[in-house]
């Protein structure tokens, strides 16, 4: 039983009908009467004895936040649920989904992306017409690992500033710049490459790179954003490039068993990759460097020479 | 005489008289150690009653008194007396450290949805540790109110996120429509926060009309964009204008008594100093790198270094040139503001406010975040401790308005958003 008694005041109620709001560390408490008057009490020992006493029990939150001990093993439990769920709760989750995204939506998000850089960062192929029915045909041609039905559709563009480089849309269709083309010396390297975009394709590494990126950035908003948005945005820089350093790992994995498949060796891509960066970076110019590597969203290219012997000797 | 005592956000006691006096010899208790005893109503400093008969109504008291928790930076003192009242913040890092964790937990696990509650018992935390003459504020916002809101917002977030990826013209509808809606969003937040923060149990009120935010964004918004941004500070006065004028606390009304001019003028000063700090940070990277060069041989390897002093420059610019601005800006703002017959006084400082940002950057980022909630509360004490409120007729004599329910969908969705509309 509560009584409030003051100068022309005064007013009872059983503790049970009154809104007791929760502790916070020694913040004045108010307790709400049933018609919305309320009453603003200093948190003190003789109110939490009261408050006992009279079987008011805590919400098992309060209790939690109470004891160090708890509040450890929260802690615990938090760091635990984000790293496996970053390591891999969320790539298997992204996984499924993308497996399961009607091929109209990802015709319709490859068809924004390409929309959105045709024109301005990439443009029609200067390479003549029977040369990409050559290749298209030979591509068509190879054996290729299990890909789940996604029939992979090959385009040409012209690359300008962006150099020779080829990649995978989330529908299945394969880009290869014409710079890229020229700097293959033969056609066993160009179909490498498009083994190894294939795999990209295959297993739908944009869409999950896509989901798994969004999920990232939303977790370090709800943590890190009330901090700092810069913060947040280098962080998910970085964790997004390691997701994407596997999906790269994964591609390189499916193109040399596809190119063993076609009695060629996994060596080309390796070799072929060499190439590229040695291209890419006299396009730049400097050499480089080692900090980059960490930052990339590429596993470093000595690294994917030696997946490669290591594949080509299996 | 039982006595207890709160240290570390914990109350220990019962202590008999010795073992309290004790204490107090020790130095374990000193003048500010919130005390209690049995024929107190409420904790208080020990400083306040030492020595003499305690009474029963709380003191007011200066809450930077010498001797106050020495943080990096020393607060001024504001003077005290029957007609001024300061601010105070009694919340402590490692309290709110406690809750904050196990509400991340918590939000975490339940995929966002537990954020609403995470937020109310933040507000609150906030709130009730915010006091001014004696009492405290407190939050009455309703978790399931706010959740609503952040699933509305969650949903125009999603959209703007991901339609150009599907569809543009989806994505423009999108855009325009959060765009026509911004005004009533924007009207509803604030609305939406004041009325559900309450003073000794008088609610504030907000009464602006989404017809008069939308003249105001848009008005002075197209002049800002007409004269290549040399308008907005205009814009920033009347958005806060329109905010503090159409506030109050229960029947009375909040006054913003300064026009465009003065905000022009700390905008004007902030260029300055950022040009100053600008160029005197820009002269001494370029001579660090050219040392370096000199040094290293112009090895390529060291080309690092230039973006990484960039960089440095910049947070460097960054903590003098923000702290300058948010201190003048709040000082002027607040310092103008009036309720009734009273007014605030606002005496934040550039170096007092660059040193708790400094600190709570750089461990932030130490931590990994952890130091987040020390972080928070190091900021919520600062600007208590820089506010007071002068009243020549007392704060006994401010009446209740009308209650009414408001709902939470323009306070939510203004935040995921990203708009920022706090003064």
């Amino acid at each position: 039983m509560l009584s409030v008694n003051g100068r022309g005041l005064s007013r009872a109620a059983a503790l049970a009908d009154l809104e007791i709001s929760e502790p916070l560390d020694g913040a004045p408490r108010t307790l709400r009467f049933s018609d919305g008057a309320s009453c603003e009490l200093q948190d003190t020992p003789a109110l939490a004895a009261h408050l006992a006493a009279s079987g008011h029990a805590e919400s098992l939150v309060v209790r939690t936040q109470r004891r160090w001990h708890l509040v450890a093993a929260a802690f615990a439990a938090l760091a635990i649920i984000l790293f496996a769920g970053y390591r891999w709760v969320l790539p298997l989750a992204a996984e499924k989904l993308a497996f399961r995204m009607p091929h109209a939506v990802l015709e319709r998000i490859s068809s924004q992306a390409i929309a959105g850089v045709e024109g301005k960062w990439i443009f029609p192929s200067q390479l003549p017409e029977n040369r990409q029915e050559k290749l298209r045909k030979h591509f068509a041609s190879l054996a290729l690992p299990p890909h789940d039905g996604v029939t992979t559709r090959v385009e040409f563009r012209s690359g300008g500033m962006l150099g020779p480089n080829a990649f995978a849309l989330p529908d299945g269709t394969i880009i290869f710049f014409d710079e890229l083309v020229k700097l293959a010396e033969n056609d066993d390297e160009l179909v490498a490459v498009f083994a190894h975009e294939a795999g990209h394709a295959a297993h739908r590494h944009g869409l999950r790179q896509i989901i798994q990126q969004s999920v990232v950035a939303l977790v370090l908003a709800a943590y890190i954003g009330d901090v700092s948005t810069l913060g947040g945005a280098v962080s998910g820089w970085l964790l997004e490039a390691k997701y994407s350093r596997d999906f790269e790992r994964d591609a390189d994995r499916y193109a040399a068993q596809a190119l063993k498949m076609n009695n060629l060796s996994p060596l080309l891509l390796g070799e072929f990759l060499m190439k590229l960066e040695q291209a890419h970076l006299r396009q730049k110019g400097g050499t480089g460097g080692n900090i980059t590597n960490y930052l990339s969203t590429h596993p470093p290219t000595e690294e994917r020479m030696k997946a490669m012997q290591d594949l080509a000797t299996q | 005489m039982i006595w207890h005592y709160r240290e570390g956000g914990r109350s220990i006691g019962p202590l008999t008289e010795e073992e309290f006096q004790q204490l107090v010899a020790d130095g374990v208790i000193t003048s500010e150690t919130q005390v209690w005893n049995d024929g107190a109503g409420i904790w208080r400093p020990y400083g306040s009653i030492a020595g003499s008969d305690a009474p029963h109504m709380p003191h007011l008291q200066p809450s930077g008194a010498p001797g106050a928790e020495t943080d990096s930076v020393s607060a001024p003192l504001l003077s005290v007396g029957p007609a001024r009242h300061a601010f105070s913040f009694s919340g402590s890092g490692s309290e709110y450290f406690r809750i904050w964790i196990v509400n991340l937990l918590l939000t975490i696990v339940t995929l966002g949805i537990y954020s609403a509650w995470a937020k109310v018992r933040r507000s609150q935390y906030f709130y009730r540790h915010m006091s001014m003459g004696g009492a405290s504020f407190d939050y009455h916002g309703k978790p399931l109110a706010i959740l609503k809101g952040r699933i509305i917002a969650a949903v125009l977030a999603i959209g703007l996120q991901y339609s150009p990826q599907v569809s543009m013209t989806a994505y423009s509808v999108i855009l325009v429509v959060v765009l026509l809606i911004f005004p009533f969003l924007l009207t509803r937040s604030f609305a939406f926060r004041l009325h559900n923060s309450s003073w000794r149990s008088i609610r504030f009120r907000f009464h602006g009309m989404a017809k008069d935010a939308a003249k105001t964004l848009y008005g002075y918004g197209l002049l800002a964009a007409a004269t290549f941004g040399l308008c907005y500070p205009a814009l920033y006065h009347r958005l806060r204008a329109f905010g503090f004028n159409n506030a109050s606390f229960g029947k009375t009304a909040f006054r913003l008594g300064i026009g465009a001019g003065p905000v022009f003028g700390v905008f004007v000063k902030t260029v300055f100093l950022m040009l100053g700090t600008g160029l005197a940070g820009a002269f001494l990277v370029v001579v660090g790198v050219a040392g370096i060069a000199v040094f290293t041989g112009a090895h390529t390897k060291y080309a690092f270094i230039a973006p990484v002093l960039g960089f440095a420059l910049y947070f460097f610019v960054l903590l003098i040139v923000y702290p300058f601005f948010q201190a003048s800006m709040t000082n002027l703002l607040w310092g103008n503001l009036r309720l009734g017959s009273g007014r605030f006084e606002s005496i934040q400082t550039t170096r007092g406010l660059a040193a708790i940002w400094a600190k709570n950057a750089l461990l932030t980022l130490f931590t990994l975040g952890l130091y987040w909630p020390w972080a928070a509360v190091n900021l919520a004490r600062y600007r208590a401790q820089t506010l007071a409120f002068a009243t020549p007729m007392g704060v006994d004599h401010f009446t209740a308005d009308a209650e009414s329910d408001m709902s939470a969908a323009g306070e939510e969705v203004t935040d995921v958003l990203n708009f920022d509309i706090s003064f």
